[in-house]
């Protein structure tokens, strides 16, 4: 009896050892959603905002205010919240940012979405919360499909059409958060392959194609996730700012801003101040080959350091390299620097032309309005 | 039903209750710690209400099991004043903060729509507790001591630093831990992403209350005599078998998927996303393995035990 009984113990626990959910494939429309902001626009201002930090403790009202200042300068049509919204939220937490954030794209027509960051999932909340409360907010276009077989959550495309065509194309990717380097450590993760590879397949299913199905061009689009690529350590690296290594592969057309993280050296990279994922899996070249024009992360707090940056085997030129980097810190939870907190914004055009600035606001007691708020474009 | 048994249904119900504030304590002083702006003063009534229930389980645990009777009596007094004025000090503190402006009104909802009444009635609790304790202790306690049945004995070097080191340690863990697994419907991953890797952390928390009822209701020394009774010879090397089986499973289960921690076990280790460092299932095997085993040392090396008479 006792026999049989250790038996059947270690054959339940060697099946739950086994046991995970399964994983559906869905349609590669079912990630996109149309948004008509080229109806009536000849161009449109997408906003990232990055690194909220929204916990217990955040003054939505004060938080409000300042996002509102940061929008009623840029007045964007879409709002890109690249990675850790939320530090140790709880279920209030998550609820009370996507109301602000819900009420302020009410106030200036606009929509709001999300990639995640690594500390996303960090609070009295499970994992999945987060689309069910983004599915109750008309201006949250936030898309995660329950038990999909790409990797992560945050994978969605929007398509920015006017009313007919897909002008621009807005992806959102899950950088991941924590892989373990071994039992009792962790390291930043990445965008994983099989995620580039439901990159380029929605990037295909975009494109402009001939009659015989051939692509002809693919649609300019721009890329919001939470933890950086090597190519940006390379591009910075280029860029002479690395005191150590000056040489890199690839080619740099220009870059502007800085980074000032405390140095990372948990890659093969060795010491940087990028706080970068364990390992390139290739996201910047899938990105070159299909229509990216711009990519924006967050993670480090005290960085706005961008580039336009071409890698080594790219067929890509100074007028069309990808321009890749830091968005600024929007909000003043946890570290940050003064002076480089606020917005990035790119501003796109039917014609598929790009320019980017960035839109600084300091945080105050005197509270926020437009008139503070200091533009500097990018000359990229 | 006697009063001792009310006494030890009321510590249990106490230690879930002091295990869940204990929880949310560590997890709030985590993120004030990683805020920019901790809000200290505003987050204090709250974090020192949070620590009250686990205060009032050490003095409960005390009044349950007295050292000496001198000791019964003055646990009564001196807790009880202390009660008083910690309930003072929350009150104040409050009404410190209304007036000053940090606080809005009672319920400004800064932590959760009643904040901060409910930490003032916290403090009023503890203040009638504490006057009920120095009541108690001043009238009834002294005859109540001499009815109890207590031998006074020189502790052994290792029986100290059990008694009043590892064991209040591992109780705090013990309390943090149970008060992680009482909040599993907010924390799990309901995906069931990896059941495998999750459920031995899991039951790796679980065990860790249930030891702690074993040493308290079954083990320690009863009227004067340490019992070294069947519970001791099958029940811990029992737990010490399952800490070290299920630290391996997590383990192996972490080794064998790496992505499981952040796919599942985020909101399980509040810590350990912010540190990268799994400090969560660290201390699970740690404490699910030492614990039994300085148990069972702390009685091989105990100079006062005497075997149990056979039943």
């Amino acid at each position: 009896m006792k026999r049989k009984t250790t038996v059947l113990v270690s054959f339940a626990l060697g099946a739950l050892s086994l046991a995970s959910c399964g994983s559906k494939t869905y349609a590669l429309e079912d990630y996109c959603r149309d948004l008509p902001l080229f109806q009536n626009e000849e161009s449109v201002n997408v906003m990232q905002l990055t690194d909220l930090h929204c916990n217990f403790a955040t003054d939505f009202t004060r938080q409000k205010a300042y996002w509102g200042s940061l929008m009623e300068s840029a007045r964007p049509k879409l709002i890109m919240i690249t990675g850790d919204s939320v530090l140790n939220g709880s279920k209030r937490t998550v609820g009370d940012l996507l109301d602000t954030l819900e009420v302020l794209c009410e106030e200036y027509g606009a929509y709001f979405g999300f990639a995640w960051g690594n500390h996303d999932k960090e609070g009295t909340f499970d994992p999945a919360y987060w689309a069910g409360e983004c599915a109750k907010r008309s201006r949250c276009i936030y898309n995660e499909l329950k038990g999909d077989d790409v990797y992560g959550r945050s994978n969605y495309v929007l398509n920015l059409t006017d009313g007919s065509k897909t002008l621009w194309q807005v992806y959102a990717l899950d950088s991941n958060s924590l892989i373990a380097k071994n039992p009792l450590q962790y390291q930043y993760d990445v965008i994983h392959k099989d995620q580039i590879e439901w990159f380029e397949q929605e990037s295909d299913l975009a494109a402009n194609k001939d009659e015989s199905g051939k692509i002809v061009s693919y649609i300019p689009s721009l890329a919001y996730f939470h933890i950086p690529l090597w190519e940006l350590e390379y591009a910075y690296r280029l860029a002479g700012l690395n005191p150590d290594v000056k040489e890199a592969p690839g080619t740099l057309y220009g870059h502007s801003g800085e980074e000032k993280e405390s140095s990372y050296n948990g890659t093969p990279l060795g010491p940087t101040k990028s706080w970068v994922g364990y390992e390139n899996t290739g996201f910047f070249a899938s990105a070159e080959s299909k229509g990216v024009r711009g990519m924006f992360f967050g993670h480090d707090h005290k960085s706005d350091f961008v580039a336009k940056y071409a890698s080594e085997d790219s067929t890509r030129t100074e007028d069309n390299a990808i321009v890749m980097g830091y968005g600024l810190k929007s909000s003043d939870d946890l570290t940050y620097l003064s002076g480089m907190t606020g917005a990035l914004v790119s501003k796109i055009t039917r014609e598929g032309n790009v320019s980017f600035a960035r839109y600084y606001q300091d945080y105050s007691n005197a509270g926020y309005d437009a008139s503070s708020v200091t533009i500097e474009e990018l000359s990229l | 039903m006697k009063k001792r048994t009310v006494g030890l249904v009321g510590e249990g119900l106490l230690f879930a209750l002091a295990s869940a504030c204990f929880f949310l304590f560590e997890w709030n002083l985590q993120q004030r710690l990683t805020s920019s702006d901790m809000h200290i003063l505003e987050s204090l009534p709250y974090l020192v209400a949070l620590l009250l229930p686990v205060y009032a389980l050490f003095v409960l645990h005390c009044l349950l099991w007295p050292r000496s009777k001198k000791g019964y009596v003055r646990t009564f007094l001196g807790n009880g004043i202390a009660f008083i004025v910690l309930g003072a000090f929350l009150v104040i503190l409050d009404v410190s903060l209304l007036l000053n402006g940090t606080f809005s009104s009672l319920v400004s909802g800064f932590i959760h729509p009643l904040y901060p009444l409910d930490t003032m009635l916290v403090g009023f609790v503890f203040e009638f507790l504490g006057l009920f304790l120095v009541y108690w202790g001043a009238k009834k306690a002294k005859d109540q001591a001499e009815k109890l049945e207590i031998e006074e004995k020189p502790l052994s070097a290792m029986n100290v630093v059990c008694r009043y080191i590892a064991f209040p340690l591992y109780a705090l863990f013990a309390l943090f831990f149970t008060g992680d697994l009482l909040f599993f419907f907010h924390t799990l991953d309901y995906e069931f992403q990896n059941v495998g890797v999750t459920l031995p952390f899991y039951l790796l928390m679980l065990l860790l209350p249930i030891e702690l009822g074993l040493h308290e209701y079954l083990l320690r020394k009863k009227k004067g005599t340490t019992s070294f009774p069947r519970y001791m010879l099958q029940g811990v090397p029992a737990f010490l078998l399952a800490g070290v089986a299920l630290s391996l499973w997590g383990y192996f289960g972490l080794l064998n998927n790496p992505l499981a921690f952040a796919e599942s076990m985020f909101g399980i280790f509040p810590l350990d996303g912010e540190a990268s460092i799994a400090f969560g299932p660290l201390f699970l095997y740690l404490l699910n393995i030492l614990a039994p085993l300085l148990y069972l040392f702390s009685f091989i090396f105990a100079k006062t035990h005497s075997p149990a008479p056979e039943k």
